[in-house]
């Protein structure tokens, strides 16, 4: 009953009848207009905050107000995936590489100083943490979100956020997270940094594909995966 | 626990702080194996006891869980709350809600869809089995009957794009394809870039990218689905009006 309610919805804010920031009739008036009951109706409005397509504010201002989702909810499902092994860390790899290497032609062609200068500020965060012994993969994922933003474009943004939790995961699982792992890691984002801040697009490249492979070579097919044509864009 | 706010004294109890420490508890049942796909959930009331809070806390967990697809709520007799694998449906719609709703440009989705298509052919001339390769035929070969017959659809692309990607056997890989699909559509139909004859080439293209799969030349592949989904993004971007924001 109250997945019907939620279809509903979603298909409004889908088409863009209803958009962000626009508030849901209340609770009575929904109960009315799809003839269910009160109960039902929250379930749904519940479904769709899960869902985040919806938030729900209390207040005298407050209601069900239409949001836009965020990549957060899609890498929650996506690790939920892996926990119920509807799928293996592999495949997410597999993805984000499938991502990271198609996009670096763009990155290469569109990347400006302020990007560089994010990068190169994340590089030295993550050596002063490293150094610290603080170091998270968090850190890795948040340089190779920053790195794919440099495409300047939200739609492969969303994509890669989307992604990079549950990578995340899979990393933390295959216990690749050692310390050495960890420096090595640092030292190839800052490498691949200078070479994109020199304008070595080669070498920028073979830098990236060494990295994305190294702790990865479990992951089947994935050495191939870069074979012969993959020099051409 | 919270602060009073503004002059009233109590604050409201949230339900949803309870319940979000219900669906912890849960969340670590599945991640450490006692729970798994096909276990059925203590009934509410045992729940509710068994953790120390109300039904409505409970009921509020469940439908969170059910909305993240990690638990069915079923029906009759032998009903109950299970708990399932999410399906890949869930992520491709999510992904797609996220394409559509955050003002991404159409020309921005096309780009990103051919960086991924590209990218996954490598993994599908590798991969393509023979079944793959005559699925894909066989939907060529619906599609060019349907050109003939004057009632080609879209949909039919939509579908042949799918298939391919399913040929790379990676669900991860096939759940993005999939996903690009409907903010695609929308922003051609927006585009008004539908014409009865751009069924044509694009037959042809897919028909060609079905032989350089059989040959496992990544190399044409690549050329052939660049020009094909490339035809599309100029299609797009050439028009201006797509470009404004969600214009209802």
């Amino acid at each position: 009953m109250s997945g019907q309610i939620v279809n509903q919805i979603s298909d409004l804010i889908r088409k863009g009848q209803l958009k962000p920031g626009d508030r849901l009739p209340a609770e009575r008036e929904l109960v009315t207009t799809f003839g269910v009951s009160r109960v039902t109706v929250r379930d749904a409005l519940r479904v769709l905050e899960v869902m985040g397509l919806v938030e729900i504010r209390v207040g005298s201002a407050g209601g069900a107000f239409v949001t836009t989702p965020t990549p957060d909810v899609i890498g929650e499902t996506l690790s939920n995936m892996l926990v119920m092994r509807s799928f293996e860390p592999e495949q997410i790899a597999e993805v984000r590489l499938v991502i990271e290497l198609g996009i670096f032609a763009l990155v290469i062609e569109r990347i400006t100083d302020e990007d560089i200068a994010d990068l190169r500020q994340m590089c030295a965060e993550s050596k002063r943490k490293l150094s610290a012994g603080e170091y998270d993969t968090k850190l890795s994922m948040a340089f190779h979100g920053r790195l794919a933003a440099a495409a300047h474009n939200p739609a492969i943004s969303m994509l890669s956020e989307s992604f990079s939790g549950p990578l995340a995961m899979g990393a933390m699982r295959s216990k690749e997270v050692r310390r050495n792992a960890h420096k090595k890691t640092v030292d190839e984002h800052n490498e691949i940094v200078n070479a994109l801040a020199a304008g070595d697009a080669d070498r920028a490249r073979a830098t990236l594909i060494a990295h994305l492979l190294r702790g990865r070579d479990a992951a089947d097919g994935t050495q191939r995966l870069l074979g012969a044509g993959s020099r051409r864009r | 626990m919270a602060a009073p706010v503004g002059n009233e004294l109590f604050t409201r109890v949230s339900t949803a702080r309870a319940s979000a420490d219900v669906v912890a508890q849960i969340h670590a049942a599945l991640e450490s194996g006692e729970l798994g796909p096909g276990d059925r959930l203590p009934p509410e009331r045992e729940l509710a006891t068994q953790l120390g809070v109300s039904r409505v806390t409970v009921r509020d967990a469940l439908r969170v869980l059910e909305a993240n697809g990690l638990v069915a709520i079923r029906v009759g007799a032998h009903g109950g709350a299970f708990v399932t694998a999410p399906d890949t449906d869930h992520v491709s719609e999510g992904l797609a809600n996220l394409l559509m709703m955050s003002q991404v440009s159409p020309a921005d989705i096309t780009e990103a869809r051919m960086v991924f298509e590209l990218g996954s052919l490598r993994l599908v001339c590798e991969r393509a089995t023979t079944e793959d390769l005559a699925e894909l035929t066989e939907i060529c070969d619906r599609s060019e009957q349907a050109l003939r017959q004057g009632t080609f659809d879209v949909a039919l692309s939509a579908e042949f794009h799918i298939r391919l990607a399913q040929s790379a056997h990676n669900v991860a890989i096939s759940l993005v394809t999939e996903a690009f699909q409907e903010p695609m559509l929308r922003s051609l139909v927006k585009a008004k870039a539908i014409d009865p004859h751009m069924g044509d080439p694009g037959i042809h293209e897919h028909r060609r990218l079905v032989a350089a799969i059989a040959e496992r030349d990544v190399r044409e592949a690549r050329n052939v689905m660049r020009t094909h989904l490339g035809r599309t993004a100029r299609r797009i971007s050439s028009e201006k009006p797509a470009r404004r924001t969600a214009s209802g």
